[in-house]
């Protein structure tokens, strides 16, 4: 029982280096993993086999939780490409973005004590919008191999995903 | 003629060598210890032929039983101890336990004095797994080699790590701990086999939990899970008992109206079966004056809680990305899911009838001896169950605010990491505070673990690197790690505290992080920016220090001061919107500077010389 550790996520699913994969093939060789190596298999085991086990389910839980997201698909991807956003290079020196967050938010925060779920669901509408076309804009520019240019629309995407979630949790 | 027969010393294991894997459903009313046999599983019975044990303990001066109440004076009896496990003496004072003897606090846990012994809550469990291994050792006359021992979808990692406290002093090998939902759901998806979806509501005396799982080609997914670990049937008799009193306009004590409370589960039960039930509290010395309570009173009663219910279910359903149409299966389970309202409220919400093939009580037992015997290596069947942590996990970060590091609703084992960076110049000692709980700030979740990684090199801030590394395994406990990347010194820690966090503190603590989400907001982004200005202050500053002489003249010097001491005051309007401004303002202010700094930077590299030399 081994995997290679040092291969990326995508080389350990056999999977296709790209911003856009085959999430049911992805799911299938999932499953195929935990079936193998998931800590139930080794109950009876010794204990290295246990933390054996332990271990590599972990990393491929961790995989797989970054491959099914497009988001931190994307990210991982980038950072594969050399261009690595943590935090702290994730802030952008974009005024006029930085204004369409600040009104965003305020835009949040007065809906925050209304019952009407129309506005509050045309907000959310709107915020899926922005980080979708965002997310396609991303897919552009990482085609094109314009790493710097795609990296600006995961940081903007982020902030989208935020306030999606602060949504959420409102709701 | 009939030889004795002797065995051989440390051979009379042959004698009954068989070993069995067992499931326990260790409740806080009743427990149940269960296994697969020949395929299909079975509830043990004990020697009075109940499935159901009460999880009751009995201790007389030289003497422990478990099982039966016993009304002695010289019996000290120990009821609902789950409630105390995993707890500390402060949880235990906010609970309402009701004490049977005296006790005391040992460095924060709890002991009871019996009989001038001192036990734990986990001492007192495990008396009920002692004797829940001896029926099952009894019946099937062989040894119990293993054990799947179920726990609340809500437990946290120090309740989790007391359950198998308990099961180890009581001579038990475990397993796997398993979710109680879950083993609900495993119970039925092992009867159906058909790839679904399914839902557990699982409503219990003060519990309720909810959980989403995928069935898919033998692979049981949790997708999430989430609840109130303070609503339950006991509320139910409460709101019964209330409305008893108010109709019969009683002025009644503390003492009278736990009777009342007491009678109102009578009556309760009854309106299971009947449409009216005529009041008669004769028993407890009230005078009832003909009451009469319909089913239709009942419902009325319950109806918000049980809205409640499904608002929750609602919204783990979202946050599996899924809606009331994607579920093909509902479990029920627990005992208040007998309540005929329960039932019908959600038949409607869910356009579904809910399974009820398997006895309610039964159902988390059954599904613990199936997963018991899959573990076991025994099974012919080809089921996996993948789970997950039902809190998020995180770590506290500058401004008191909590870093997530695994989410909830991850699928465990999982390991994450997180790097963090001196905040200081020249620090060298990192304190590294685990927390437990959906809100964003430390004060609201519950503290896990503390401790320090000292030695790390002094370099100037933001150099020095620490690798932060959370592991969960597959039974929901957690283990830290910190490392310092550049000296890759290392700190490991056992997450292991003595205590937990109280089901009323998780129950606040998610409610409050629905509730309070607007208010998080607020304080988050106030905190970050104050964190931000005290960050830009001191880059200020120490750049200042270092070249402001040389390559500022006196006006420009002053300008930047200026800007600074602005920052410093409005920081204390705690208004986030002034700091950003102030914030931007100051590095608008400063922009020249630091570009000088750098162009000078760049030089003096060339010229090999300091800046201080060549001016």
């Amino acid at each position: 029982m081994t995997i290679d550790f040092n291969q990326n996520y995508f080389q350990l699913f056999e999977i296709n280096y790209s911003v856009e994969i085959d999430n049911e093939e992805l799911e299938k060789r999932y499953l195929d993993f935990q079936k193998k190596f998931h800590p139930d298999k080794f109950v009876n085991s010794t204990d290295y086999e246990k933390r054996l086990s332990l271990q590599i389910t972990s990393y491929i839980n961790e995989a797989y939780e970054t491959l099914k997201d497009e988001y931190l698909r994307s990210i991982y991807l980038l950072k594969i490409k050399g261009y690595e956003i943590n935090d702290q290079n994730s802030t952008l020196s974009d005024s006029d973005f930085l204004m369409h967050q600040m009104e965003l938010r305020e835009e949040l925060e007065g809906l925050k004590n209304t019952k009407d779920k129309i506005k509050k669901d045309k907000f959310k509408e709107k915020i899926i919008v922005l980080k979708n076309s965002c997310f396609s804009d991303f897919k552009k520019y990482f085609k094109k191999d314009a790493f710097e240019d795609a990296s600006i629309k995961i940081k903007k995407m982020k902030f989208y995903i935020s306030i999606e979630n602060d949504i959420k949790k409102g709701s | 003629m009939a030889l004795l027969q002797i065995s051989e010393p440390g051979k009379t294991k042959d004698l009954h060598d068989k070993k069995y894997f067992v499931g326990i459903d260790l409740g806080t009313t009743n427990s149940l210890i269960s296994l697969v046999q020949n395929g299909s599983p079975n509830i043990l019975k004990d020697q009075n032929d109940n499935e159901l044990i009460p999880s009751v303990v009995n201790y007389t001066k030289d003497n422990i039983s478990v099982g039966n109440y016993i009304k002695s004076n010289d019996t000290i009896t120990f009821r609902s101890v789950k409630r105390l496990i995993g707890k500390n003496y402060k949880d235990f004072l906010d609970n309402n336990f009701f004490p049977p003897c005296e006790f005391i606090s040992d460095n924060n846990i709890i002991k009871f004095n019996v009989y001038n012994k001192l036990l734990t809550p986990i001492e007192i469990s495990s008396e009920i797994l002692k004797f829940l291994k001896k029926v099952a050792e009894h019946r099937l006359n062989g040894e119990i080699a293993g054990c799947v021992i179920t726990v609340p979808a809500y437990f946290d990692d120090a309740q989790r790590q007391a359950t198998k406290d308990a099961a180890k002093l009581s001579g038990l090998n475990v397993l796997r701990l398993l979710n109680e939902p879950t083993a609900a759901a495993i119970a039925y998806g092992l009867e159906r086999k058909t790839n679904s979806k399914i839902m557990v509501y699982d409503l219990g005396g003060g519990t309720f939990d909810v959980s989403i799982l995928d069935l898919k080609d033998g692979i049981f997914k949790v997708l999430s899970t989430g609840g109130d670990s303070s609503l339950g049937g006991d509320d139910f008799d409460h709101l019964l008992a209330t409305y008893i009193e108010n109709k019969l306009n009683l002025d009644i004590d503390k003492n009278k109206r736990y009777e009342l409370y007491l009678h109102a589960k009578k009556i309760k039960a009854l309106l299971t079966f009947n449409d009216s039930v005529k009041v008669n509290l004769s028993e407890i010395e009230i005078k009832s004056d003909n009451l009469v309570i319909t089913k239709n009173d009942f419902n009325l009663l319950i109806n918000n809680l049980l809205q409640k219910t499904l608002k929750i279910s609602n919204k783990v359903l979202i946050e599996s990305n899924l809606s009331i149409k994607d579920i093909d299966e509902i479990v029920l389970v627990g005992g208040s899911t007998k309540t005929p309202y329960v039932k019908k409220l959600i038949e409607e919400y869910f356009n579904k009838k809910p399974l009820s093939s398997i006895n309610p009580d039964n159902v988390v037992a059954i599904g613990a001896a199936i997963q018991a015997d899959l573990l076991s290596g025994n099974s012919q069947e080809e089921l996996l169950l993948l789970d997950v942590i039902p809190l998020s996990l995180g770590i506290e970060t500058m401004g008191e605010l909590v870093e997530v590091i695994i989410p909830r609703n991850s699928t465990i084992p999982i390991t994450n990491s997180k790097e963090y960076t001196t905040f200081k110049d020249g620090q060298t000692a990192m304190n590294i505070h685990v927390v437990q709980g959906e809100r964003d700030v430390v004060s609201d979740c519950r503290s896990l673990a503390k401790f320090t990684l000292n030695n790390i090199p002094p370099m100037v801030a933001g150099a020095a690197r620490v690798k932060v590394e959370f592991q969960i395994d597959a039974d929901g406990i957690l283990n830290v790690k910190a490392m310092e990347t550049m000296t890759k010194k290392f700190t490991s820690i056992e997450v292991k505290p003595s205590y937990g966090i109280s089901d009323k503190e998780i129950e606040n603590m998610l409610k409050d992080s629905f509730e309070n989400a607007g208010k998080d907001i607020e304080k988050r982004h106030l905190n970050e920016a104050i964190v931000e200005a005290e960050r830009v202050i001191l880059a200020i500053n120490s750049a200042l220090d270092l070249d402001g002489d040389n390559l500022l003249n006196k006006n420009e010097y002053e300008i930047i001061c200026i800007a600074r001491d602005n920052l410093k005051e409005i920081i204390h309007s705690k208004n986030k919107d002034s700091i950003i401004k102030a914030i931007k303002n100051l590095e608008k202010r400063s922009e020249e500077f630091i570009s000088r700094r750098m162009n000078s930077s760049i030089k003096s590299i060339m010229k090999g010389k300091k800046i201080k030399e060549y001016s």
